[in-house]
């Protein structure tokens, strides 16, 4: 999340704002809103709970300013506010089965942006589509401790001693559930069709077993 | 960022995975991750933060703070009349001769720090009269319903400023 340039880096901000700057705060907020998001809405996997857990991640972080060490990522800092508020939530409603088999609940599925329309031909676009989905649908299937560290790894780019501290896991405890997580997600992506003999053959992927 | 998915990362991925080369596969997996669906919260999220931080906290509000405050003195003064009471009160209910050794101990401690507080002779005369009158049985039951209902009140009163839970449950230690 770090700007280049003459931009102010995370850090920078973070320190400001925690001199009470709103506009610093408000731009750590942009620019984090987004990822905070999507890893409290894939653990909970509730829209308007992930929303309402990232507003209270972001108003802790913003009370708990005073205390944040600059010399630390602030992304590290933010991803374990939201880790906490999120296995919180999900111990206050005990509701984790429902990602066994819906990646969303309908009447609370989070907002999807849609993907640039000029990056890609209408078929390219339909296999991306095809292949997040099931990526989604097998990321969702997992359990909570995989999915998370799989996220904080994958799509956030953390390294194994930064998700150590948001989760609050010992280092080789992560090492084992990314290696498990992956291997759990590897099955069910072949389960799903994404296999590469099939690929190989020129078969549809996503699209679900034969 | 480039948001084009590239078939043979899936197979590189899942081959390597199959062979245990984990660089390979955690390299390829970071590529196949950016096929995830981009999630988003809805717009104006931002602006819906700040004005959660600009509102004022319940202790900013001057009745509250004076609620916990009477709260509090009702705790401390309710936890002094009573403690030199205990006693009585295991007397009272028959308590066993460990529960009386512990209640008399607290009440001497409780006394001895009394008669030593320089700052506590002033109100002595009146909590003496006090007490005579709390030795009572109906008095100390009141005593007691007095303290509790006061705890709750404060805990009640915690609870509503910092929310069901620790103010800083969820921040990072």
């Amino acid at each position: 999340m770090t700007q280049s340039g003459a931009a102010r880096s995370d850090e920078e901000l973070a320190v400001a704002a925690s001199r009470g700057s709103e506009a610093a705060f408000r731009e750590l907020v942009e620019r984090f809103e987004r990822p905070v998001y999507a890893l409290i809405v894939r653990i909970v996997r509730r829209g308007e709970v992930a929303e309402e857990l990232a507003q209270e991640t972001f108003v802790k972080a913003w009370k708990a300013l005073a205390r944040f060490d600059p010399e630390r990522k602030f992304s590290s800092w933010i991803f374990k506010i939201a880790h906490n508020a999120a296995l919180d939530a999900l111990r206050r409603r005990k509701d984790e089965a429902l990602s066994l088999d819906a990646p969303f609940g309908d009447q609370e599925a989070p907002r999807e942006l849609p993907a640039d329309p000029r990056a890609e031909d209408p078929l390219e676009r339909l296999t991306f589509r095809d292949a997040g989905r099931a990526l989604e649908e097998a990321l969702g299937g997992l359990r909570v401790e995989y999915r998370e560290i799989l996220l904080l790894r994958f799509a956030e780019g953390l390294s194994y001693e930064e998700i150590a501290e948001v989760t609050g896991s010992p280092l080789g405890t992560v090492k084992v559930h990314i290696f498990r997580g992956r291997q759990e997600l590897a099955r069910r992506m072949r389960a799903a069709g994404w296999d590469p003999g099939e690929l190989r053959s020129g078969r549809n992927p996503g699209r679900g077993p034969a | 960022m480039s948001r084009r998915l590239d078939l043979n990362l899936w197979k590189r991925y899942l081959e390597a995975e199959d062979l245990g080369r984990e660089a390979e596969a955690e390299a390829a997996l970071v590529g196949l991750f950016r096929a995830l669906p981009e999630l988003a919260p809805r717009s104006g999220f931002a602006a819906r933060v700040l004005v959660r931080i600009a509102q004022p906290t319940l202790f900013s509000r001057r009745p509250v703070r004076w609620a916990l405050a009477a709260a509090l003195v009702a705790v401390a003064v309710g936890t002094a009349l009573l403690a030199p009471m205990l006693p009585s009160l295991a007397r009272l209910v028959g308590a066993s001769g460990l529960v009386s050794a512990l209640v008399e101990t607290t009440s001497w401690l409780a006394l001895s720090f009394a008669s030593g507080a320089s700052l506590w002779n002033g109100v002595e005369s009146l909590l003496g009269a006090l007490g005579r009158a709390a030795l009572l049985p109906q008095m100390l039951w009141f005593l007691i319903i007095q303290l509790a209902a006061a705890a709750l009140a404060l805990r009640g009163l915690t609870r509503l400023a910092f929310g069901k839970r620790s103010p800083h449950h969820a921040l990072p230690h």
